[in-house]
């Protein structure tokens, strides 16, 4: 069975009970952290940085 | 990649690197000597340093962060002293204040401001240089130098100036690096640096011990009881292996490091002392002469020390050892590292 052409793939999640879909071809990722460096004098929606095998990574909350 | 070599510090759980090129030393001021050590000129806080005075600043303020406080068992604390020069020592609460405590309420109270201060209340300075200004960089601990790479700021980072990059370290950790000429700009330094020199201009006579010299020295062990140090200057950075990290090549002794060979040596081979005790932890002591680095494998602990006395050149000082001194009550050589790495190159030649 092949896909009609026009088809897109989500990724889903919930942010505060809010279903956000995103297009799944903008996903390089789904990862788990635990340790995130706070990066003070950042906006207020920057929660930090992460070390992604050898890359920095920002992590952004809503 | 390219490394960049950098002192990694703490603050408020979090960790921070100082490229070394603005690095001058470390200094940690006991709680004991805080008192003397460290003043307000005005509102701002100054260091003594071989009779000079130094402003600081406290990473924290700069940061925006809660102050902290790291206790004797690692732990994050929150720091409710407000200035650096409150951090007083006990020595100060007991003569300072000959009035006896009010009541038994106070007593205690007093007791345990008494016990936090005196696991917690030395003050960690980084001593750096900005392009325009030598300043102390307060933070709660100090760690490795590490090599690291420094990615750039980026846009959410950059905005505030006064982060240089980010980084990862050897722990994988991820960590901000400090653009030190920045951060000086950040917390107003022209300003401080102009009222300090101002205000101390004519205090500086008052403390004349001309006849003591101050030393930063790093402070090790070869066997339990020989103790020994290095000029802080002297030494390139500290580093942990693995007993199995060691290799032997021909007659060397070698340990695979960033990519090339580390040549490293014990005491022993150099100065008359006993051998060291493979089974006991080992650090190395990594010197750089000229182009070439040679690592001297010691017993921890391995302290930075604020030494002034007068080192002693006549009792012992054959190279490479320069003098000897009393610290912590024992008796320490003072090498030359310069002179250690030279005898060893001498004999490889």
């Amino acid at each position: 069975m092949t896909s009609p052409s026009n088809e897109i793939k989500f990724l889903t999640f919930t942010i505060n009970e809010t279903v956000i879909g995103l297009d799944i071809l903008d996903v390089q990722e789904v990862t788990k952290v635990s340790d995130i460096t706070a990066t003070p004098r950042t906006p207020d929606y920057v929660e930090g940085i992460i070390n992604l095998r050898g890359n920095i990574v920002t992590v952004v909350k809503y | 990649m390219e490394y960049h070599s950098s002192q990694i510090v703490s603050l408020g759980g979090g960790k921070y690197a100082i490229p070394r090129k603005n690095l001058k030393e470390l200094v940690r001021i006991p709680g004991a000597d805080v008192k003397q050590k460290i003043d307000n000129v005005g509102s701002l806080p100054v260091v003594r340093l071989r009779q000079e005075f130094l402003p600081l600043i406290d990473l924290a303020d700069v940061l925006g962060i809660e102050k902290s406080y790291v206790t004797s068992d690692d732990q994050v604390k929150e720091d409710k002293r407000k200035q650096i020069a409150d951090r007083r020592s006990i020595q100060h609460l007991n003569t300072g204040n000959n009035a006896p405590p009010k009541d038994k309420e106070d007593f205690i109270a007093r007791q345990e401001q008494d016990r936090r201060t005196s696991s917690s209340s030395a003050v960690n300075i980084a001593i750096v240089y900005s392009d325009a200004y030598e300043y102390g960089l307060v933070v709660d601990k100090f760690h490795d130098s590490e090599e690291i790479p420094i990615f750039p700021a980026g846009r959410y980072l950059a905005p505030s100036k006064i982060y240089l990059g980010t980084t990862t370290l050897k722990s994988e950790e991820a960590a901000l690096v400090m653009d030190i000429d920045n951060v000086a700009f950040a917390a107003d330094l022209s300003r401080i640096s102009e009222t300090v020199r101002d205000a101390v201009s004519h205090d500086v006579t008052s403390e004349t011990q001309t006849d003591f010299e101050s030393f930063s020295l790093l402070s090790f062990r070869n066997a339990d009881t020989e103790h020994f140090a290095v000029a802080l200057e002297s030494v390139e950075r500290l580093e942990r292996f693995n007993s199995s990290d060691f290799e032997k090549a021909g007659t060397k002794e070698v340990v695979q490091y960033r990519g090339g060979v580390l040549p490293v040596f014990e005491l022993s081979q150099v100065v008359r002392c006993a051998e060291l005790n493979h089974a006991a932890p080992q650090e190395v002591i990594v010197f750089k002469h000229g182009d070439t680095f040679a690592g001297l494998k010691v017993q921890p602990p391995i302290d930075t020390i604020e030494w002034r006395g007068k080192i002693d050149e006549s009792t012992f000082n054959t190279p490479p050892v320069r003098g000897s001194m009393i610290l912590n009550d024992k008796t320490a050589l003072l090498l030359d590292a310069q002179a250690l790495v030279k005898i060893l190159q001498g004999r490889d030649a």
